[in-house]
């Protein structure tokens, strides 16, 4: 067995109360690696097409990389892997804390969850024991104090992964907390926990990771952690994006928030540090805890806000008052909801409000105006558990345009069933590509283009090289994903594929070059492609709402630019062209034959 | 005229905040930078630039626009209350 890994999967069968392991083929960790990788080959052998998200065959998978529970920076992620609730198709969403460390110390390189339990329950593994917790009297509790439970009542410093209401009542973008404050927020692995009756899932191990070169290991870190120089992190990307016009404001109507940016940008969320918090094993420690000084929400703590939180529940709805976000971003954290699909949510209702296409009467009373931060710190609470005017925003903001009408699909901003993130492609039009194409919907962390339109020196308002630009980004991302690792930290540290494979070889003792990782990103990639044309999706679904298409933004620097539908699918073609699909998205026969998917090793339960 | 200037992860050992204002008659970018270093010392000057040229951790946006996308780059001429943003290589969120 190589180094590094433990080739092993837990098996779970929540229906049956019952457990045992499976072996993973050598050939199979040499070819996928871990992480995404194998997250693909596992969904492809386990998951068949007509699966329903919500239903009891879905599976629910929780994966490590070769790295995670060694001391290589940034390896203290993991992985959830299921069928999604908001888009039907493939769902990988990213975590931190002890999870991924945890289950490889107890045995494991991960756990797959299948069936129903017969009423909520908690999957309590300790190494090679597994045990089923009835959990009936914290069904409804928030994730915050469920995650209490479990540490006090089990390990102190065990890994767990806890649902609130809003996984509970299988909201599309439900999350998976661990640590208390971090979340595999998107695409709503929330709810397939919830649909499984599954509450909690705490784990500790007591066992170790072997590691082929501990020495190498410890001089590769030593070297790179004096790059990391400065903290903070996320909450610096507001002042950049807010100057190139890109910060989503008003739900997308505007690309600059100036009236309020001063009082939720970085130095304001600086103001508001008490501490610093790292992920396990980590030398960044770049996530904040905030205290509210002030106010009416007055003395809460929590860590964040991230940017993604300052922007879709600050500047998309026009909140100007930092301890307002603070208390939205503690309440989606406690209730267990994505705070970017909830800001954009929220965004679309307020629009609709304004415009008229929404009455006060609907929103059971609601003033539902943008900067009206009580309406939505009430309006959350309502989402989270499907009650009122809340039970409409819950769906996301596809099916709330589909439920209106009136051409609200036009400024309903998703693709897939995905809400987007913060970063509004007519401000760097890369983007168009990436939320377009990215397989579980609209996505910044596939990769992230205005490292290179607004952080380098790359025109963001033309098409000319950026289906390439895209591919190569989300290759690396795709590395990182795989092995596991920070796609913060990595990106900082300016390594690329050579580097990932030194590391990579370090620990579990291989020989990969960096062209073997790059073409170890295709197979992947294509793969994952593989399963969204199985679960039914085509070009068709790759596309981005008319107002990101049609209209221009009124300020910035792209403001009067258009991005227009003939240049979007003149990217999206090249796009398919680089990655050897056809015109339709489709891979062609020739490259699925290449990757020989069909003659490998299959996963069965 | 006024020229904005903001910091973002950087410079915070040798700036006393994350905004300043350098007020002159005419500036290119290049000129901003200089009159930086003119009040805040050759220090500073060692954190911007390598071999003459702007250091490649850094990026530098003039109204938004990254100035290595701009076709007079460090020689672009600015106007009043334009703002500079010299800022670390950051990751998203």
């Amino acid at each position: 067995m190589l180094y590094g890994y433990k080739g092993k999967l837990l098996h779970v069968d929540l229906g049956h109360e019952t457990s045992n392991t499976l072996t993973i083929p050598e050939e199979i960790l040499k070819k996928y690696i871990g992480g995404r990788g194998l997250g693909a080959k596992l969904y492809w052998d386990l998951i068949p097409p007509e699966t329903d998200p919500l239903g009891q065959n879905n599976v629910f998978m929780v994966l490590t990389g070769p790295l995670s529970g060694t001391m290589a920076p940034g390896a203290g992620k993991h992985l959830i892997v299921t069928k999604s609730p908001a888009s039907g198709g493939w769902l990988e969403s990213y975590s931190s804390g002890r999870v991924a460390s945890e289950l490889k110390f107890a045995g494991y390189d991960g756990l797959i969850i299948t069936s129903k339990a017969k009423h909520p329950i908690s999957v309590i593994i300790k190494d090679d024991k597994v045990k089923f917790s009835d959990a009936r009297d914290l069904w409804g509790k928030g994730a915050f104090e469920t995650e209490t439970y479990y540490r006090e009542n089990f390990e102190p410093e065990c890994g767990t992964l806890s649902i609130g209401p809003a996984g509970e009542n299988l909201l599309p973008f439900a999350c998976v907390g661990s640590d208390y404050f971090r979340k595999a927020g998107r695409g709503g692995a929330g709810a397939i926990m919830g649909s499984k009756n599954l509450k909690n899932i705490a784990i500790k191990g007591t066992g170790g990771i072997r590691c082929a070169d501990i020495g190498a290991l410890s001089s590769f870190i030593l070297k790179y952690r004096k790059k990391i120089r400065h903290r903070h992190m996320t909450p610096m990307t507001l002042s950049i994006t807010n100057a190139a016009g890109m910060l989503p404001t008003r739900n997308f109507s505007r690309g600059q928030f100036n009236k309020g940016i001063g009082t939720i940008d970085k130095d304001a969320v600086i103001d508001a540090k008490i501490a610093s918090r790292a992920c396990y094993a980590c030398f960044a420690g770049c996530a904040n805890i905030t205290q509210v000084k002030e106010g009416i929400f007055k003395d809460l703590i929590l860590e964040g806000p991230e940017y993604e939180t300052l922007a879709m529940l600050g500047a998309n709805l026009e909140i100007d008052y930092l301890p307002a976000i603070m208390k939205a971003n503690y309440l989606c954290d406690d209730l267990g909801m994505d705070t970017i699909s909830a800001g954009v949510a929220i965004g679309f209702a307020m629009e609709c409000y304004e415009q008229g296409l929404l009455s006060k009467e609907q929103t059971g009373g609601l003033e539902l105006k943008f900067g009206n931060y009580i309406a939505v710190v009430d309006l959350l609470k309502l989402m989270a558990h499907n009650e009122g005017f809340g039970a409409f925003c819950a769906q996301g903001v596809k099916e709330m345009s589909k439920k209106l009408g009136k051409k609200t699909e036009e400024f309903a901003i998703h693709s897939k069933g995905l809400e987007f993130p913060a970063y509004d492609p007519r401000a760097g039009w890369g983007s168009a590509i990436t939320y377009s194409v990215t397989p579980r919907g609209a996505c910044h962390r596939r990769a992230w283009p205005p490292s290179v339109e607004i952080l380098g020196g790359v025109n963001p308002f033309t098409i000319e090289g950026k289906a390439e630009i895209v591919r190569r980004l989300m290759n690396d991302r795709c590395i990182l994903h795989t092995l596991i690792l920070c796609d913060m930290l990595g990106p900082r540290m300016r390594l690329g594929m050579d580097d990932w494979a030194k590391i990579l070889n370090i620990v579990i003792g291989s020989n990969y070059t960096g062209k073997d990782l790059n073409e170890r990103t295709e197979i992947i990639e294509t793969l994952i492609r593989r399963i969204n044309v199985r679960e039914g999706f085509t070009a068709k679904d790759d596309i981005l709402p008319k107002r990101i298409l049609e209209e221009s933004l009124p300020d910035g620097p792209g403001a009067g630019k258009i991005i227009g539908e003939e240049n979007f699918l003149k990217m999206r073609s090249e796009y398919y062209f680089f990655r050897g699909w056809d015109n339709k998205g489709m891979p062609s026969q020739e490259l699925l034959n290449k990757y020989k998917y069909d003659v490998e090793p299959k996963i069965i339960i | 005229m006024k020229i904005k200037i903001t910091t973002v992860g950087v410079l915070s050992q040798i700036l006393p905040s994350s905004h300043e204002i350098i007020e002159g008659y005419e500036f290119t970018v290049q000129g901003v930078l200089d009159a930086l270093v003119n009040k805040y010392g050759n220090h500073l000057a060692d954190e911007l630039f390598k071999d003459g040229k702007l250091r490649k951790e850094l990026s530098l946006l003039v109204n938004g626009r990254n100035i290595l996308s701009m076709p007079n780059k460090l020689q672009t001429l600015l106007k009043d209350e334009n703002e500079i943003i010299i800022s670390a290589y950051i990751t998203g969120g």
